[in-house]
């Protein structure tokens, strides 16, 4: 009898109907929890992407980079360092667009932190380019350089 | 401190440190206040998918994905529902079983009316997927897609291929304008991450798409394409040429959509060999060509301009036809049809290459089974298909020399100076490590990682952009395991059917000398340093020749799981390549967009 029901055109596996519902129902929870994930987003990226030393900053030196687009809202900038030592340097930011001065904030680089050296930026209301970022340390003995590590980039 | 950062892109300012150049630039981001949520953070995302586009970029795009994919996901259930859970009559299966045997015969209007709506509902979910990848993606960020819009373009404009001229590489202006707009690159130095977020670079980009620069390379070059045979190029030629008047990344748009179809026909002959192949219950040809379907690394790559798009039906195509030839028997009719599918891939894409030898011994041993022996009827069957195969790629190596001053397609250099792998033991250690774990004895070719696990497994799964969008480790871990379940199930079958597996071993055979044989290319590919690094020549996509076979794998693993359980394996199985491919093309939305 069961086996004429099971062969009755039409009729359903009800264990693959229920792990399709199941399923359905997991990948739609899934998909909102993922949606849901709490984390600081990102105004905007020069695009380069970290795979080298582009150089060693030494006390008094400044580096600067123009050519920045600076989008509205941002809050804070991120740069990509390698600490060599614990704590320290404290590394002055400005961002400048033509001589003017937008924006200025320090912040100390600390193995703790990792790679990445957050500095606080007061938001804009629009987007500005032709900025200009310089870094600056201070003119502080007791930090040193040495030979850097080379971040891995990806394959062709 | 040592600052980090990379190759200076278009648009960017270099590092100077004291005043001096440092001939880099610093990698910075910007990030907004506080924490949010992506539902919060979902407005921005789509203004900023709106941009880097051409004329017909706009808002109205993402939401063409969003439709795109929820098709994609109503004809998944439609599918299941109708495939496999509905539980048809025995008579049906035998119905289903007798039609595929009739679908090889008759006029090809009567084959395509005898494929079944299952098979191009299957096909209408490739696509799908496909051209949504194709809007998910910025231009530029599928692998080596500039130097393929490059070729493409160079047969659009000129209507010869371009020369391989490695070193003097001069693409259009107009295509340099947009790769650096886009803020891209240029061919050698890629951002891998960066899209058009600002209105500013939105505005520069439309400057430069309408500026009128030159469509043609001033010396015929495309960059790294050029040996490729030109095939899918001239394919790519013709949405080019119709979208003549529009931006070039408007044509790009159209370019990837042909691409996406192709992944159409790809999950179509992959639905045909899984039928040809496993006979006998009809739901399990369904849970195969639909999780083959949804392969996210098949819609990422098939959703740009790249010829591993034509070369994945083509391959797919192939096996289908060896399954015909070898239940079916190979007749004077399927020797022409399999040669004609070996000139098409021997014109199509060098990793081809790889496919052929074993593809045609599968050809001899099929012939041998048909004609009762090594004899003539056999010999003629071969030659038949070999002449159709060898003759396009014959007449094209005639044109590259003569008409065209190309090099032999295999003639061109390597990329990178062939790396020292010691003498034949220490090259085939080599090899062996590519693919497997190292044996005691040899030494390691690879002291950082396991290319089987880094490479092979994590591609397959899913790496994304210029291979640098994949997922969380756990993930992998996850699809290791899944794929470890799949290859057990299937395998059980295999050890359960072992009697009907004896009389097909021949098949079997020709199936293993295709997937030896692409693999040993690859394999020779990386020792011979034709591409840069393990990295550039082991990729998860140059695994999608072989589709129709991973899609054979998942049929056989829910028939492994039983009578009574085999559906709902085959339902799950199918839902987690839903999965897998929704949360590839979110991972992508938040690498580029996010």
């Amino acid at each position: 009898m069961k086996q004429a029901q099971s062969q009755t055109r039409g009729a359903l596996d009800r264990r693959a109907l229920i792990c399709l519902v199941l399923g359905l129902l997991v990948l739609a929870v899934g998909i909102a929890a993922a949606l849901s994930h709490s984390a600081q987003r990102r105004t905007g990226t020069n695009g380069v992407w970290p795979q080298l030393a582009a150089g060693e900053l030494a006390a008094g030196q400044r580096a600067c980079q123009d050519g920045e687009l600076l989008p509205a809202g941002t809050a804070q900038a991120q740069f990509v360092v390698q600490p060599l030592q614990a704590v320290g340097p404290r590394v002055t930011v400005t961002l400048s667009r033509q001589g003017r001065a937008l924006a200025r904030a320090s912040a100390l680089v600390a193995a703790r932190n990792g790679t990445t050296l957050r500095v606080p930026l007061r938001p804009l209301t629009q987007d500005v380019d032709d900025v200009t970022v310089c870094l600056t340390p201070p003119h502080v003995v007791g930090w040193r350089s040495s030979a850097v590590r080379r971040h891995p980039g990806p394959g062709r | 401190m040592a600052l980090v950062g990379g190759p200076t892109p278009p648009g960017t300012g270099s590092l100077t440190i004291a005043g001096q150049q440092t001939g880099a630039s610093l990698s910075i981001g910007y990030m907004a206040a506080g924490a949010s949520s992506w539902w919060r953070h979902a407005s921005t995302v789509v203004d900023r998918m709106a941009l880097g586009r051409g004329d017909w970029g706009g808002r109205w795009l993402v939401w063409l994905a969003g439709l795109l994919l929820l098709t994609s996901l109503v004809l998944v259930g439609g599918v299941l529902v109708r495939g496999v859970i509905a539980q048809a009559p025995e008579a049906s299966d035998e119905a289903a079983d007798a039609a595929a045997s009739a679908s090889g015969e008759g006029s090809w209007r009567a084959r395509l009316r005898r494929v079944p709506a299952l098979a191009w509902a299957i096909a209408a979910v490739a696509v799908c997927n496909a051209a949504a990848w194709s809007i998910l993606t910025p231009a530029f960020q599928v692998p080596d897609e500039q130097t393929h819009v490059a070729y493409a373009q160079q047969i659009a404009e000129t209507g010869r291929p371009p020369i391989a001229r490695r070193g003097d590489e001069q693409l259009a202006p107009e295509l340099l304008g947009a790769m650096a707009r886009t803020r891209f690159g240029t061919l050698d130095a890629r951002t891998y991450g960066a899209a058009v977020w600002s209105p500013l670079q939105q505005r520069l980009l439309d400057a430069e798409l309408h500026a009128g620069l030159a469509h043609r390379s001033p010396n015929n070059t495309a960059g790294p394409a050029a040996p490729e045979p030109p095939t899918y190029y001239a394919l790519e030629a013709i949405p080019y040429r119709v979208a003549g008047g529009a931006t070039l990344l408007d044509r790009i748009a159209l370019m990837r959509l042909l691409s996406a179809l192709m992944a159409g026909v790809t999950a179509l002959f992959v639905f045909l060999f899984v039928r040809e192949c496993l006979p006998g219950r009809p739901w399990a040809w369904t849970v195969g060509a639909l999780g083959a379907a949804l392969s996210p690394v098949l819609g990422f790559v098939s959703g740009g301009v790249n010829p591993d798009a034509l070369l994945f039906p083509i391959c797919a195509a192939l096996f289908y036809a060896l399954a015909v030839a070898f239940r079916r028997g190979l007749t004077t009719h399927r020797a022409a049809w399999i040669g004609g599918i070996l000139a098409l891939g021997l014109i199509g894409k060098i990793n081809f290459y790889g496919l052929a030898p074993g593809a045609l011994l599968a050809l001899a041993l099929a012939a041998r089974t048909s004609a009762g022996g090594l004899n003539m009827r056999a010999a003629r069957l071969v030659g038949i298909a070999v002449v159709i195969a060898v003759a396009p790629f014959l007449l094209l190596t005639m044109l590259d020399a003569l008409a065209w001053d190309r090099a032999f397609v295999l003639a061109h250099t390597p990329a990178e100076r062939p790396e020292d792998h010691g003498n034949l033991g220490g090259q085939l250690s080599y090899l062996w490590q590519v693919f497997l774990p190292r044996l005691p004895g040899q030494s390691t070719a690879f002291p950082e990682f396991y290319p089987g696990y880094q490479l092979w497994l994590k591609g397959f799964v899913g790496k994304f952009g210029w291979t640098v969008v994949g997922f969380a480790e756990w993930a992998y871990r996850l699809g290791a395991l899944l794929l470890g379940a799949v290859v057990v199930l299937a395998g059980s079958v295999l050890i359960r059917e072992r009697a009907a597996l004896r009389q097909r071993r021949w098949e079997f055979l020709g199936y293993a000398a295709m997937t030896g044989g692409l693999l040993l290319l690859i394999g020779m590919v990386a020792l011979r340093g034709f591409a840069p690094g393990i990295a550039g020549a082991v990729q998860g996509r140059y695994l999608l020749p072989l589709l129709a076979l991973f899609a054979a794998l998942l049929a056989l693993a829910a028939r492994g799981a039983g009578a009574r359980w085999g559906r709902t394996v085959g339902v799950a199985l199918v839902l987690v390549c839903v999965g897998w491919s929704l949360f590839g093309q979110l991972l992508t939305i938040a690498w580029f967009y996010g």
